[in-house]
Protein backbone atom coordinates (compact mmCIF):
# COMPACT_ATOMS: atom_id res chain seq x y z
CA UNK A 1 0.00 0.00 0.00
CA UNK A 2 2.84 2.11 1.08
CA UNK A 3 4.64 1.84 -2.35
CA UNK A 4 1.77 2.23 -4.23
CA UNK A 5 1.00 6.08 -2.58
CA UNK A 6 4.60 6.57 -3.06
CA UNK A 7 4.21 6.19 -7.17
CA UNK A 8 1.19 8.66 -6.73
CA UNK A 9 3.47 11.26 -4.60
CA UNK A 10 6.06 10.64 -7.30
CA UNK A 11 3.99 11.50 -9.69
CA UNK A 12 2.55 14.81 -8.59
CA UNK A 13 6.13 15.79 -8.76
CA UNK A 14 7.53 18.39 -11.12
CA UNK A 15 8.47 17.50 -14.88
CA UNK A 16 10.18 20.45 -15.54
CA UNK A 17 13.85 22.17 -14.43
CA UNK A 18 14.64 25.53 -14.00
CA UNK A 19 18.21 26.61 -14.68
CA UNK A 20 19.49 30.49 -14.06
CA UNK A 21 21.91 29.67 -17.39
CA UNK A 22 20.55 27.52 -20.17
CA UNK A 23 21.62 24.21 -20.49
CA UNK A 24 23.30 22.92 -23.88
CA UNK A 25 22.76 20.00 -25.22
CA UNK A 26 24.34 17.21 -27.44
CA UNK A 27 21.56 14.63 -28.59
CA UNK A 28 23.60 12.79 -30.76
CA UNK A 29 25.52 11.72 -27.67
CA UNK A 30 22.86 11.66 -25.46
CA UNK A 31 25.03 14.61 -23.76
CA UNK A 32 24.22 18.01 -21.88
CA UNK A 33 26.97 20.64 -20.24
CA UNK A 34 25.56 22.82 -17.27
CA UNK A 35 27.40 25.23 -16.29
CA UNK A 36 25.53 26.90 -13.63
CA UNK A 37 27.06 27.57 -10.21
CA UNK A 38 26.85 24.55 -7.28
CA UNK A 39 26.19 25.05 -3.99
CA UNK A 40 30.04 25.07 -2.84
CA UNK A 41 29.10 25.18 0.63
CA UNK A 42 27.68 21.39 0.28
CA UNK A 43 30.41 20.61 -1.85
CA UNK A 44 33.06 22.03 0.56
CA UNK A 45 31.96 20.56 3.51
CA UNK A 46 33.46 17.55 5.08
CA UNK A 47 31.87 15.06 6.40
CA UNK A 48 28.41 15.75 5.37
CA UNK A 49 28.74 12.96 2.92
CA UNK A 50 25.30 11.79 2.76
CA UNK A 51 23.65 15.75 2.23
CA UNK A 52 26.74 16.32 -0.63
CA UNK A 53 25.40 12.93 -2.03
CA UNK A 54 21.66 13.39 -2.18
CA UNK A 55 22.93 17.23 -3.51
CA UNK A 56 24.98 15.68 -6.41
CA UNK A 57 21.80 12.69 -6.81
CA UNK A 58 19.44 15.59 -7.13
CA UNK A 59 21.73 17.31 -9.60
CA UNK A 60 22.43 14.27 -11.47
CA UNK A 61 18.19 13.61 -11.53
CA UNK A 62 17.68 17.23 -12.88
CA UNK A 63 20.07 16.59 -15.86
CA UNK A 64 18.42 13.35 -16.38
CA UNK A 65 14.76 15.00 -16.50
CA UNK A 66 16.28 17.41 -18.68
CA UNK A 67 17.85 15.06 -21.59
CA UNK A 68 14.76 13.39 -21.29
CA UNK A 69 12.58 16.14 -22.13
CA UNK A 70 14.61 16.96 -25.11
CA UNK A 71 14.81 13.39 -26.07
CA UNK A 72 11.12 12.40 -26.00
CA UNK A 73 11.13 16.41 -28.26
CA UNK A 74 12.59 14.09 -30.90
CA UNK A 75 10.53 13.30 -33.90
CA UNK A 76 9.57 9.84 -33.71
CA UNK A 77 9.91 7.27 -35.94
CA UNK A 78 7.22 4.26 -35.81
CA UNK A 79 8.04 0.80 -37.33
CA UNK A 80 11.24 -0.01 -35.68
CA UNK A 81 15.38 1.05 -36.19
CA UNK A 82 15.48 1.37 -40.28
CA UNK A 83 11.73 2.66 -40.20
CA UNK A 84 9.95 -0.30 -41.88
CA UNK A 85 12.77 -3.29 -41.52
CA UNK A 86 10.40 -6.09 -40.33
CA UNK A 87 13.06 -7.35 -38.03
CA UNK A 88 13.28 -4.24 -35.89
CA UNK A 89 9.42 -3.80 -35.62
CA UNK A 90 8.92 -3.03 -31.72
CA UNK A 91 10.08 -0.53 -29.85
CA UNK A 92 9.46 3.44 -30.04
CA UNK A 93 12.55 4.98 -31.73
CA UNK A 94 13.66 8.15 -31.29
CA UNK A 95 15.58 9.96 -34.51
CA UNK A 96 18.76 11.45 -33.07
CA UNK A 97 20.02 14.26 -34.45
CA UNK A 98 24.05 14.29 -35.38
CA UNK A 99 26.49 15.13 -32.51
CA UNK A 100 27.36 18.41 -32.05
CA UNK A 101 30.48 17.55 -29.97
CA UNK A 102 33.72 17.93 -32.12
CA UNK A 103 35.93 15.26 -30.21
CA UNK A 104 39.54 14.26 -31.94
CA UNK A 105 39.54 11.10 -34.97
CA UNK A 106 41.23 8.06 -33.73
CA UNK A 107 42.97 7.91 -37.25
CA UNK A 108 43.86 10.22 -39.84
CA UNK A 109 41.52 11.04 -42.74
CA UNK A 110 41.50 8.60 -45.45
CA UNK A 111 43.40 9.40 -48.20
CA UNK A 112 41.92 8.20 -51.82
CA UNK A 113 43.99 5.58 -53.57
CA UNK A 114 45.43 6.35 -56.78
CA UNK A 115 43.81 4.91 -59.71
CA UNK A 116 45.30 1.87 -61.23
CA UNK A 117 46.75 1.33 -64.45
CA UNK A 118 42.94 0.01 -65.23
CA UNK A 119 41.17 2.79 -63.94
CA UNK A 120 42.66 5.66 -65.60
CA UNK A 121 42.34 4.21 -68.80
CA UNK A 122 38.37 3.40 -68.15
CA UNK A 123 38.22 6.80 -67.04
CA UNK A 124 39.57 8.56 -70.14
CA UNK A 125 37.80 6.08 -72.61
CA UNK A 126 34.86 6.28 -70.49
CA UNK A 127 34.01 2.66 -69.83
CA UNK A 128 31.26 2.05 -66.84
CA UNK A 129 30.90 -1.76 -65.27
CA UNK A 130 28.55 -3.40 -66.85
CA UNK A 131 24.73 -3.11 -65.67
CA UNK A 132 24.60 -6.21 -62.87
CA UNK A 133 21.19 -8.09 -63.17
CA UNK A 134 19.32 -7.29 -59.99
CA UNK A 135 17.88 -10.72 -59.69
CA UNK A 136 14.31 -11.90 -60.09
CA UNK A 137 12.87 -10.16 -56.68
CA UNK A 138 10.94 -6.41 -57.31
CA UNK A 139 9.34 -4.80 -54.62
CA UNK A 140 5.31 -4.02 -55.23
CA UNK A 141 4.53 -1.01 -52.89
CA UNK A 142 0.99 -1.57 -53.72
CA UNK A 143 1.34 -4.97 -52.00
CA UNK A 144 4.06 -3.72 -49.46
CA UNK A 145 6.08 -6.76 -50.16
CA UNK A 146 8.60 -8.12 -52.76
CA UNK A 147 7.18 -10.16 -55.31
CA UNK A 148 8.93 -12.00 -58.29
CA UNK A 149 9.47 -10.11 -62.09
CA UNK A 150 8.84 -13.66 -63.99
CA UNK A 151 8.43 -17.07 -63.26
CA UNK A 152 6.28 -18.77 -61.41
CA UNK A 153 3.64 -16.46 -59.54
CA UNK A 154 5.52 -13.81 -61.15
CA UNK A 155 4.42 -10.30 -61.64
CA UNK A 156 4.25 -10.70 -65.33
CA UNK A 157 1.76 -12.64 -65.69
CA UNK A 158 -0.91 -10.96 -62.94
CA UNK A 159 -4.30 -10.50 -64.62
CA UNK A 160 -4.75 -6.91 -65.04
CA UNK A 161 -6.79 -5.30 -62.59
CA UNK A 162 -8.75 -2.96 -64.54
CA UNK A 163 -10.60 -4.56 -67.27
CA UNK A 164 -12.78 -2.97 -70.21
CA UNK A 165 -16.64 -4.45 -70.53
CA UNK A 166 -16.45 -6.46 -73.50
CA UNK A 167 -20.22 -6.22 -75.19
CA UNK A 168 -20.47 -8.92 -76.62
CA UNK A 169 -19.11 -11.11 -73.50
CA UNK A 170 -21.46 -9.83 -71.45
CA UNK A 171 -24.75 -10.76 -73.57
CA UNK A 172 -23.80 -13.99 -73.29
CA UNK A 173 -21.52 -14.77 -76.57
CA UNK A 174 -20.30 -18.35 -77.53
CA UNK A 175 -17.43 -19.24 -75.47
CA UNK A 176 -13.95 -19.88 -77.74
CA UNK A 177 -13.93 -23.30 -76.78
CA UNK A 178 -17.07 -23.80 -78.51
CA UNK A 179 -16.03 -22.38 -81.71
CA UNK A 180 -12.87 -24.58 -81.91
CA UNK A 181 -12.41 -26.52 -84.32
CA UNK A 182 -15.86 -25.63 -86.37
CA UNK A 183 -14.47 -23.59 -88.78
CA UNK A 184 -16.80 -20.83 -90.26
CA UNK A 185 -19.70 -22.50 -91.90
CA UNK A 186 -17.37 -24.02 -94.34
CA UNK A 187 -19.46 -25.59 -96.87
CA UNK A 188 -17.81 -28.88 -97.86
CA UNK A 189 -17.74 -29.04 -101.32
CA UNK B 1 58.61 -1.54 -35.31
CA UNK B 2 55.26 -3.12 -36.44
CA UNK B 3 55.89 -5.25 -39.48
CA UNK B 4 53.67 -4.28 -42.34
CA UNK B 5 50.74 -6.80 -42.87
CA UNK B 6 50.03 -8.69 -46.14
CA UNK B 7 46.63 -10.17 -46.10
CA UNK B 8 46.85 -13.64 -47.22
CA UNK B 9 42.74 -14.23 -47.32
CA UNK B 10 39.08 -12.69 -47.71
CA UNK B 11 38.85 -12.58 -43.29
CA UNK B 12 42.34 -11.13 -43.11
CA UNK B 13 41.78 -8.64 -45.62
CA UNK B 14 38.42 -7.70 -43.87
CA UNK B 15 40.07 -7.64 -40.59
CA UNK B 16 42.62 -5.31 -41.79
CA UNK B 17 40.46 -2.90 -43.71
CA UNK B 18 38.23 -2.43 -40.08
CA UNK B 19 41.53 -1.36 -39.02
CA UNK B 20 42.25 1.13 -41.63
CA UNK B 21 41.25 4.59 -41.77
CA UNK B 22 37.45 5.36 -42.37
CA UNK B 23 35.94 8.07 -43.17
CA UNK B 24 32.91 7.06 -40.59
CA UNK B 25 35.11 5.75 -37.92
CA UNK B 26 34.44 2.34 -35.74
CA UNK B 27 33.67 3.30 -32.38
CA UNK B 28 36.93 3.71 -29.95
CA UNK B 29 38.34 0.82 -28.09
CA UNK B 30 39.97 0.56 -24.89
CA UNK B 31 42.60 -1.06 -22.71
CA UNK B 32 43.06 -1.06 -19.43
CA UNK B 33 46.66 -1.24 -18.47
CA UNK B 34 48.36 -2.36 -15.00
CA UNK B 35 51.70 -0.25 -13.75
CA UNK B 36 53.92 -1.94 -11.72
CA UNK B 37 53.40 -0.85 -8.57
CA UNK B 38 49.00 -1.13 -9.26
CA UNK B 39 47.22 -1.87 -6.28
CA UNK B 40 43.90 -3.51 -6.10
CA UNK B 41 42.13 -0.49 -5.11
CA UNK B 42 43.38 0.81 -8.77
CA UNK B 43 42.61 -2.51 -10.23
CA UNK B 44 39.30 -2.66 -8.73
CA UNK B 45 38.84 0.98 -10.34
CA UNK B 46 39.45 0.09 -13.58
CA UNK B 47 37.35 -2.55 -13.85
CA UNK B 48 34.62 -0.69 -12.60
CA UNK B 49 35.04 1.86 -15.33
CA UNK B 50 35.50 -1.02 -18.02
CA UNK B 51 32.24 -2.62 -17.35
CA UNK B 52 30.72 1.19 -18.67
CA UNK B 53 32.87 0.54 -21.69
CA UNK B 54 32.18 -2.91 -22.42
CA UNK B 55 32.41 -4.72 -25.36
CA UNK B 56 34.63 -2.16 -26.59
CA UNK B 57 37.08 -2.44 -23.76
CA UNK B 58 40.25 -4.92 -23.19
CA UNK B 59 42.03 -5.58 -19.47
CA UNK B 60 45.25 -6.67 -19.47
CA UNK B 61 46.60 -8.89 -16.81
CA UNK B 62 49.86 -8.59 -16.52
CA UNK B 63 51.77 -5.90 -14.48
CA UNK B 64 53.83 -3.33 -17.22
CA UNK B 65 56.81 -1.31 -15.90
CA UNK B 66 55.63 1.90 -17.57
CA UNK B 67 55.93 5.81 -17.04
CA UNK B 68 53.36 7.31 -19.23
CA UNK B 69 54.64 10.45 -18.73
CA UNK B 70 58.34 10.04 -19.28
CA UNK B 71 57.70 7.67 -22.20
CA UNK B 72 54.94 6.90 -23.55
CA UNK B 73 55.98 4.55 -26.44
CA UNK B 74 54.89 1.49 -24.60
CA UNK B 75 51.46 2.34 -24.14
CA UNK B 76 51.41 3.70 -28.35
CA UNK B 77 52.63 -0.13 -28.90
CA UNK B 78 49.74 -1.59 -27.06
CA UNK B 79 47.52 1.03 -28.92
CA UNK B 80 48.50 -0.19 -32.47
CA UNK B 81 48.62 -3.96 -31.81
CA UNK B 82 45.08 -3.69 -30.31
CA UNK B 83 43.89 -1.22 -32.38
CA UNK B 84 43.08 1.01 -29.15
CA UNK B 85 42.98 4.13 -29.20
CA UNK B 86 42.07 5.08 -25.13
CA UNK B 87 44.00 4.00 -22.73
CA UNK B 88 43.63 3.88 -18.83
CA UNK B 89 46.82 3.00 -17.18
CA UNK B 90 46.83 2.28 -13.34
CA UNK B 91 49.25 3.00 -10.61
CA UNK B 92 50.56 3.92 -7.24
CA UNK B 93 53.09 5.53 -5.45
CA UNK B 94 53.97 7.55 -2.51
CA UNK B 95 54.06 10.47 -4.20
CA UNK B 96 50.99 9.74 -6.76
CA UNK B 97 49.19 7.41 -5.00
CA UNK B 98 46.08 5.29 -6.52
CA UNK B 99 46.40 7.14 -9.57
CA UNK B 100 44.54 6.58 -13.33
CA UNK B 101 46.73 7.72 -16.12
CA UNK B 102 44.04 8.49 -19.25
CA UNK B 103 45.56 8.47 -22.63
CA UNK B 104 44.27 8.98 -26.01
CA UNK B 105 45.96 8.36 -29.12
CA UNK B 106 45.85 9.45 -32.87
CA UNK B 107 47.58 7.19 -35.48
CA UNK B 108 48.88 5.05 -32.58
CA UNK B 109 50.91 7.81 -31.17
CA UNK B 110 49.72 9.55 -27.78
CA UNK B 111 47.79 12.40 -28.35
CA UNK B 112 46.83 13.75 -24.81
CA UNK B 113 47.02 11.90 -21.60
CA UNK B 114 46.25 13.31 -17.74
CA UNK B 115 46.28 12.14 -14.50
CA UNK B 116 43.92 11.53 -11.53
CA UNK B 117 44.28 10.33 -8.32
CA UNK B 118 41.02 8.63 -7.28
CA UNK B 119 40.47 10.39 -3.32
CA UNK B 120 37.81 7.47 -3.10
CA UNK B 121 36.25 5.16 -4.49
CA UNK B 122 32.99 3.43 -3.93
CA UNK B 123 32.57 0.15 -5.97
CA UNK B 124 30.39 -1.45 -8.02
CA UNK B 125 29.22 -4.48 -5.85
CA UNK B 126 28.98 -1.99 -2.56
CA UNK B 127 25.58 -0.93 -4.21
CA UNK B 128 22.11 -2.27 -5.03
CA UNK B 129 22.80 -4.82 -7.69
CA UNK B 130 20.70 -3.28 -10.66
CA UNK B 131 21.41 -4.64 -14.04
CA UNK B 132 22.58 -2.78 -16.97
CA UNK B 133 22.25 -4.64 -20.26
CA UNK B 134 26.12 -3.96 -21.77
CA UNK B 135 26.58 -2.00 -25.04
CA UNK B 136 23.90 0.12 -24.08
CA UNK B 137 24.00 4.10 -24.33
CA UNK B 138 24.08 6.20 -21.60
CA UNK B 139 23.04 9.68 -21.14
CA UNK B 140 26.30 11.72 -19.85
CA UNK B 141 25.83 15.49 -18.26
CA UNK B 142 29.08 17.30 -17.05
CA UNK B 143 27.68 20.15 -14.74
CA UNK B 144 30.54 22.79 -13.11
CA UNK B 145 31.82 26.11 -15.28
CA UNK B 146 34.86 24.76 -14.92
CA UNK B 147 34.44 21.99 -17.65
CA UNK B 148 33.98 25.30 -20.00
CA UNK B 149 36.11 27.64 -18.67
CA UNK B 150 39.70 25.78 -17.66
CA UNK B 151 41.38 23.91 -20.48
CA UNK B 152 42.48 20.87 -18.60
CA UNK B 153 39.04 20.44 -17.52
CA UNK B 154 38.11 20.83 -21.07
CA UNK B 155 40.62 18.18 -21.85
CA UNK B 156 38.94 15.50 -18.96
CA UNK B 157 35.10 16.28 -20.24
CA UNK B 158 36.31 15.61 -23.75
CA UNK B 159 38.04 12.42 -22.97
CA UNK B 160 35.10 11.24 -20.50
CA UNK B 161 32.92 11.43 -23.21
CA UNK B 162 35.24 9.89 -26.28
CA UNK B 163 35.21 6.77 -23.37
CA UNK B 164 31.93 6.50 -21.82
CA UNK B 165 29.60 7.46 -25.26
CA UNK B 166 29.50 4.25 -27.00
CA UNK B 167 28.96 3.69 -30.26
CA UNK B 168 27.56 6.15 -32.60
CA UNK B 169 23.77 5.54 -33.60
CA UNK B 170 20.62 7.21 -35.24
CA UNK B 171 17.86 5.80 -34.53
CA UNK B 172 17.40 5.62 -30.66
CA UNK B 173 15.09 3.07 -28.39
CA UNK B 174 13.54 4.71 -25.32
CA UNK B 175 13.72 1.90 -23.78
CA UNK B 176 17.87 2.34 -24.13
CA UNK B 177 17.84 4.66 -22.01
CA UNK B 178 18.98 3.30 -19.07
CA UNK B 179 21.89 5.06 -17.08
CA UNK B 180 23.18 8.51 -16.95
CA UNK B 181 26.75 9.67 -16.05
CA UNK B 182 27.36 12.80 -14.17
CA UNK B 183 30.63 13.96 -14.03
CA UNK B 184 30.32 17.40 -11.39
CA UNK B 185 33.35 19.54 -10.69
CA UNK B 186 32.45 22.80 -8.32
CA UNK B 187 34.29 25.86 -8.43
CA UNK B 188 34.36 28.74 -10.76
CA UNK B 189 38.12 27.31 -11.75
CA UNK B 190 39.76 30.93 -11.85
CA UNK B 191 42.87 29.47 -11.06
CA UNK B 192 45.86 29.98 -13.60
CA UNK B 193 47.01 26.96 -16.27
CA UNK B 194 50.14 27.73 -15.68
CA UNK B 195 50.37 27.96 -11.89
CA UNK B 196 51.21 24.49 -11.47
CA UNK B 197 49.62 24.14 -8.27
CA UNK B 198 47.03 21.26 -9.14
CA UNK B 199 45.77 21.72 -5.11
CA UNK B 200 43.75 24.58 -5.78
CA UNK B 201 41.63 22.54 -8.56
CA UNK B 202 38.47 21.13 -7.46
CA UNK B 203 37.76 17.27 -7.85
CA UNK B 204 35.94 15.92 -9.90
CA UNK B 205 32.70 13.93 -8.82
CA UNK B 206 31.94 10.80 -10.98
CA UNK B 207 28.45 9.14 -10.31
CA UNK B 208 26.35 6.61 -12.23
CA UNK B 209 22.86 6.07 -11.37
CA UNK B 210 20.25 4.01 -13.24
CA UNK B 211 17.04 5.89 -14.32
CA UNK B 212 13.77 5.05 -13.26
CA UNK B 213 10.80 7.04 -15.18
CA UNK B 214 6.96 7.36 -13.40
CA UNK B 215 3.74 8.47 -15.31
CA UNK B 216 3.27 12.41 -14.40
CA UNK B 217 -0.13 13.64 -13.47
CA UNK B 218 1.27 17.12 -14.30
CA UNK B 219 2.07 16.33 -18.06
CA UNK B 220 1.16 13.32 -20.01
CA UNK B 221 3.80 13.12 -22.77
CA UNK B 222 6.49 13.36 -20.20
CA UNK B 223 7.49 11.51 -17.70
CA UNK B 224 8.97 11.85 -14.07
CA UNK B 225 12.54 10.61 -14.07
CA UNK B 226 13.85 9.65 -10.27
CA UNK B 227 17.31 8.02 -10.06
CA UNK B 228 19.32 5.14 -8.03
CA UNK B 229 22.54 5.22 -7.62
CA UNK B 230 24.20 1.92 -9.22
CA UNK B 231 27.92 2.99 -8.87
CA UNK B 232 31.00 3.32 -9.51
CA UNK B 233 31.43 6.38 -7.30
CA UNK B 234 34.83 8.09 -8.09
CA UNK B 235 35.78 11.48 -6.89
CA UNK B 236 39.08 12.56 -8.83
CA UNK B 237 41.86 14.91 -8.17
CA UNK B 238 43.33 16.09 -11.53
CA UNK B 239 47.12 15.76 -11.33
CA UNK B 240 49.93 16.12 -14.42
CA UNK B 241 48.52 17.14 -17.71
CA UNK B 242 50.08 16.85 -21.45
CA UNK B 243 48.16 18.24 -24.09
CA UNK B 244 47.95 17.55 -27.34
CA UNK B 245 50.22 18.52 -29.84
CA UNK B 246 48.33 21.60 -31.78
CA UNK B 247 49.17 20.09 -34.78
CA UNK B 248 48.02 16.73 -34.02
CA UNK B 249 45.11 17.92 -32.57
CA UNK B 250 44.79 19.95 -35.98
CA UNK B 251 45.19 16.48 -37.86
CA UNK B 252 42.99 14.66 -34.89
CA UNK B 253 39.86 17.11 -35.65
CA UNK B 254 39.95 17.36 -39.47
CA UNK B 255 36.77 16.68 -40.85
CA UNK B 256 36.33 14.30 -43.98
CA UNK B 257 34.77 16.04 -47.36
CA UNK B 258 32.10 13.67 -47.05
CA UNK B 259 31.15 14.40 -43.83
CA UNK B 260 30.86 18.26 -43.97
CA UNK B 261 27.31 19.71 -44.42
CA UNK B 262 26.80 20.29 -48.20
CA UNK B 263 25.51 23.74 -49.16
CA UNK B 264 22.31 23.88 -51.40
CA UNK B 265 23.06 25.72 -54.70
CA UNK B 266 20.65 27.71 -56.60
CA UNK B 267 17.84 27.63 -53.23
CA UNK B 268 16.98 30.84 -51.81
CA UNK B 269 14.73 31.67 -49.46
CA UNK B 270 13.17 35.37 -50.63
CA UNK B 271 11.87 38.14 -48.68
CA UNK B 272 8.05 37.01 -47.89
CA UNK B 273 9.76 33.83 -47.03
CA UNK B 274 8.90 31.62 -50.14
CA UNK B 275 11.83 29.24 -51.30
CA UNK B 276 12.89 30.37 -54.48
CA UNK B 277 14.85 28.33 -56.60
CA UNK B 278 17.14 28.33 -60.29
CA UNK B 279 16.39 26.24 -62.66
CA UNK B 280 19.00 26.00 -65.22
CA UNK B 281 17.57 25.56 -68.68
CA UNK B 282 19.65 24.91 -71.53
CA UNK B 283 19.81 27.56 -74.61
CA UNK B 284 16.94 26.90 -77.29
CA UNK B 285 18.55 27.17 -80.99
CA UNK B 286 15.16 29.01 -82.31
CA UNK B 287 16.94 28.39 -86.07
CA UNK B 288 16.38 24.45 -85.16
CA UNK B 289 13.06 24.40 -83.49
CA UNK B 290 10.37 22.05 -84.55
CA UNK B 291 7.40 23.84 -85.96
CA UNK B 292 6.14 21.76 -88.18
CA UNK B 293 5.02 19.39 -85.27
CA UNK B 294 2.98 22.02 -83.41
CA UNK B 295 -0.70 21.99 -83.70
CA UNK B 296 -0.72 25.64 -82.00
CA UNK B 297 0.80 26.98 -84.70
CA UNK B 298 -0.60 26.13 -87.61
CA UNK B 299 -3.01 29.02 -89.72
CA UNK B 300 -6.68 28.64 -88.85
CA UNK B 301 -10.10 30.30 -89.97
CA UNK B 302 -11.54 33.19 -88.57
CA UNK B 303 -13.83 31.89 -86.26
CA UNK B 304 -10.83 29.65 -84.43
CA UNK B 305 -9.22 33.14 -83.15
CA UNK B 306 -10.49 32.26 -79.74
CA UNK B 307 -8.05 29.03 -79.24
CA UNK B 308 -5.28 31.56 -80.44
CA UNK B 309 -3.83 32.34 -77.05
CA UNK B 310 -3.00 28.97 -76.29
CA UNK B 311 -0.28 28.54 -78.92
CA UNK B 312 2.24 30.60 -76.45
CA UNK B 313 1.82 27.78 -73.75
CA UNK B 314 3.22 24.99 -76.27
CA UNK B 315 6.81 26.88 -75.96
CA UNK B 316 7.23 26.54 -72.24
CA UNK B 317 6.50 22.69 -72.61
CA UNK B 318 9.08 22.19 -75.29
CA UNK B 319 11.93 19.66 -74.47
CA UNK B 320 15.05 21.30 -75.12
CA UNK B 321 17.71 18.71 -76.93
CA UNK B 322 20.72 20.86 -77.63
CA UNK B 323 21.97 22.87 -74.69
CA UNK B 324 24.87 24.80 -75.73
CA UNK B 325 24.47 28.03 -73.08
CA UNK B 326 22.40 28.07 -69.98
CA UNK B 327 19.28 29.82 -70.08
CA UNK B 328 17.67 30.98 -66.82
CA UNK B 329 14.39 31.09 -65.91
CA UNK B 330 12.80 31.49 -62.15
CA UNK B 331 9.77 29.18 -60.53
CA UNK B 332 8.60 29.50 -57.74
CA UNK B 333 8.36 26.38 -55.54
CA UNK B 334 5.89 25.98 -52.55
Amino acid sequence: MSESMKIQSIGDRPVTVERAIPVTYDLGNLTMYDTNMMDSQIMSSTGEEEAKEAYLQSLARDSAQLLVNQILALPVVTGGRTGGDVNHNDGVFVKLPDPTTQLPREKPVPVPKPLTKWEKFAKQKGITPKARNTGNMVYDEAKGEWVKKWGYKGKNQEEPWLVEVDEKAESGGTAESENKGKGKNKSRK
Amino acid sequence: MMRILKPRNARSKRALDNRASKVVENTKKALTVRGSTCSVLVQNAMTDIASYKQPDVKKFQKKNEIHPFEDASSLEFFSQKNDASLIIFGSHSKKRPNTLTWLRTFNYQALDMFELKILNHKAISEFKKLTINIGMKPMISFVGPIFDSHPHFQMVKSMFLDFFRGEQISMLDLAGLQYIISVTASGDGNISVYSGDTSGLPSINFRVYKIKTYKSKKQEKVPRVELEEIGPRFDFQLGRVREADPDMMKQAMKIPKELQPKAKKNVETDLLGDKVATIHVGKQDLMKLQTRKMKGLKKRGKDEFAGEGNGDNEFEDVIVSDEEQPKKRKRHIK
